[in-house]
């Protein structure tokens, strides 16, 4: 398994300029179980090395975060920034089940997850566009980011007086109205000011989500990407395309976050299948993808599985 | 296996471990046995089936048009290719016929004399199965999606009836009165299911994306609602916006030893749940499609280790190890969604009911004979042969 996602590293280098990092620096394992053995990305490994050696805000392409609202880091350049003629979707935020397609135990990556964010050391919040779509960041980068988008505004201080109190002491996703109030003396106007800010964002009566201000553009460049994407997918022959060709052709102009970026979205969110084929001479080569139409059962296997099968799909229990 | 059973016999390894090595063996090789089928008797959709826990032999399936037949599963017949004979059913000209769809049928937990059975015509129906006559009937306000009778009470004989109104309705056997009610879902209760742990705890499942867990003896409400993000438990005032999935949250199983509780939604995952904190185990099954409008009927293995859970997934069915998430293999064989499925824990079976009106029989397949000496032999190209021989006889 291990060699397998090495390989995979490599193939998915592709002329839009990302390139998974096969070796990132050893971090701090978070304290706890010890990975498993066949994770080569084990979450803390990423993660800690985004927060290391990434300044956030600077780009390979040169450019800081500055009044364009900034973005987040990505973790070991796995995303490919856009170019910066682009504008309102500067870095994008990691969704949480882009770490799927990184790395195999879906379990694994949602524990490892929880236990970084009983920690501190990162935040979930939620983006607004499906209520089951997360964005994962460090504590420091969205803190630097808030304070930074509403660096000016009147309800600054209302929001820095949050990020103090509320969002130090419980690492939740979300916060109820008795919560507020009682323990950190937040009343209806100030939350108005908190969800005006773009810092919290409605759940439920009475309760809110942890959200980050600027979602609603990268939102809307995100889902036209995602379309886009799979509709080069949808638009291929017999609806499946090698993974290394999509990497190779050009992004349409609606894919303005990069095509490595919705490719792991896409995998991620199992919205495709994607499995390994061989050629006919038995070695792996190369990899495909179908995709799921969006609202029917996975499982559809059209090309014949020769021997092992280590993506997405079950290997035949005769194994 | 032979490992297995010689360790057993020396006394090196305790007995439950032969036992569920092989019976996982068996799980993890379920296939379609020509050899194995079910009468077919149903004319439309079976919709539930319901193995009886006391010897495992009979079967109950409950179909789309009202039908409950019964099936004896044992093979006597002394050769290998049987068919599962249907003993008697409760067919359309039938008095008593339910008038709408069976959702659920389930054998009384103790003994074969009795099964009840719910149904969309806003009844309960207690059955007595040497007469085939109904006992009692109780009657509802609205349509009845689901039903359970505990499996280990022994101190009380309620089942817990799930209907469209958001109230969850508890008939008494003995008295004959529907009076409980437990109040706390917000729309319709899609599944319900006792402990199989404790004689009075119940999980509910609702339209609202809430489950709830209670004990029925207590009046002032549910002990714990679900929370997919294991947010803080501090009060139950905050404990409003706790939701199990992001959908309808659409069928309920314990596992077998009731520690853990897995739910399904139509947000397209089931979770696992510890089912004495209420706490999310994060396990992550990947995309579990479930379009079912109503509650989905899936199951557990019973015996194995790693145990098995057997979800209906379209057209297939999916079977995943419950506590790592992985998915083992997608059971072919149905032409149409399948609705439900059942595990027979003494051979390792499963049973499948689709709309496509057949109850498919999943059996583990058979070892392969072991290669003799003589069959090694046959197998080499005569070309290759010679004509010597090192035998003293021919010289």
């Amino acid at each position: 398994a291990e060699d397998q996602l090495r390989g995979e590293g490599d193939d998915r280098d592709g002329p839009a300029g990302g390139s998974l990092c096969a070796n990132p620096p050893v971090p701090p394992q978070p304290h706890g179980a010890p990975p498993p053995a066949d994770l080569q990305h084990p979450e803390g490994q990423e993660a800690a090395a985004a927060a290391g050696t990434r300044p956030w805000g600077c780009r390979r392409t040169g450019q800081t975060g500055g009044p364009r609202g900034g973005g987040f880091g990505s973790p070991v350049s796995c995303f490919p920034l856009p170019s910066p003629a682009v504008r309102g979707c500067a870095a994008p935020p990691v969704l949480k089940h882009q770490l799927y397609s990184l790395v195999r135990d879906r379990t694994a990556v949602d524990r490892q997850l929880s236990r970084l964010k009983d920690e501190g050391l990162i935040r979930l919040f939620q983006l607004g566009f499906d209520s089951d779509v997360f964005g994962v960041a460090f504590t420091q980068d969205y803190t630097a980011k808030v304070l930074q988008s509403v660096a000016g505004k009147e309800h600054a201080g209302t929001v820095r007086r949050f990020l103090e109190t509320a969002f130090a002491s419980c690492p939740e996703l979300s916060y109820d109205n008795g919560r507020m109030l009682r323990d950190f003396g937040f009343r209806d106007p100030d939350i108005t000011q908190l969800v005006n800010a773009g810092v919290l964002t409605v759940r439920d009566a009475g309760s809110w989500w942890l959200a980050v201000p600027g979602a609603g553009r990268f939102v809307k460049c995100f889902i036209k990407g995602r379309k886009a994407v799979l509709g080069m997918i949808q638009k291929a022959k017999y609806k499946e395309i090698l993974l290394s060709d999509l990497q190779s052709r050009r992004a349409p102009s609606a894919v303005k976050l990069g095509l490595p970026y919705h490719i792991h979205d896409l995998i991620g969110a199992q919205l495709v299948d994607w499995y390994v084929t061989h050629t006919r001479a038995g070695e792996r080569t190369r990899e495909s993808w179908l995709p799921a139409p969006l609202l029917s059962p996975l499982g559809l296997t059209l090309l014949p599985e020769p021997g092992e099968n280590p993506g997405v799909l079950p290997h035949h229990p005769s194994d | 296996m032979l490992a297995f059973i010689s360790a057993r016999q020396a006394g090196l390894d305790d007995p439950l471990r032969l036992r569920r090595a092989e019976s996982t063996r068996r799980v993890l090789s379920l296939e379609l046995n020509k050899d194995r089928d079910v009468e077919r008797i149903h004319g439309s959709g079976v919709n539930t089936l319901d193995i009886e826990p006391v010897e495992g032999r009979y079967m109950l399936s409950g179909g789309s048009d009202g039908v409950i037949v019964l099936y004896d599963l044992e093979n006597f017949s002394r050769k290998p290719c049987y068919t599962c004979k249907a003993i008697c059913s409760v067919g359309r000209s039938h008095p008593d016929v339910h008038k709408f769809s069976v959702e659920t049928v389930q054998w009384y937990p103790r003994d074969t004399g009795m099964f009840t059975s719910s149904s969309f015509d806003k009844t309960l129906k207690i059955w007595d199965t040497n007469t085939l006559q109904p006992a009692d009937v109780f009657n509802f306000e609205g349509t009845v999606y689901s039903h359970h009778m505990s499996p280990v009470a022994t101190k009380h004989c309620l089942i817990a009836v799930g209907t469209k109104s958001p109230k969850v309705q508890l008939c008494d056997l003995k008295s004959g009165s529907c009076s409980q009610i437990l109040q706390g879902h917000r729309q319709e209760v899609l599944a319900v299911a006792w402990s199989p742990r404790h004689e009075y705890v119940l999980a509910t499942a609702s339209a609202d994306s809430r489950v709830k867990l209670w004990d029925v003896r207590r009046a002032s409400g549910c002990l714990i609602t679900l929370d997919q993000y294991n947010g803080e438990k501090s009060k139950a005032s905050s404990e409003a916006a706790n939701t199990a999935h992001n959908g309808r949250v659409n069928g309920l199983c314990f596992t077998s030893d009731g520690l853990h509780l897995l739910t399904i939604g139509t947000d397209d995952r089931m979770r696992l749940w510890n089912s004495s904190s209420g706490e999310n185990t994060l396990v992550n099954y990947g995309k579990v499609c479930n379009e079912s409008r109503k509650g989905l009927k899936f199951t557990t293995s019973t015996g194995c280790d790693p145990e098995f859970a057997f979800v209906p997934y379209g057209s297939t069915i999916a079977v995943y190890t419950i506590y790592s998430g992985e998915l083992i293999t997608m059971l072919r064989g149905h032409y149409n969604t399948v609705d439900c499925c059942v595990f027979q824990p003494n051979f390792q079976e499963l049973y499948s009911g689709s709309k496509d009106c057949n109850i498919l029989a999943w059996v583990p397949a058979l070892r392969e004979p072991m290669p003799d000496e003589d069959a090694a032999k046959q197998r080499l190209n005569p070309a290759f042969e010679d004509g010597w021989s090192s035998s003293d006889d021919e010289g």
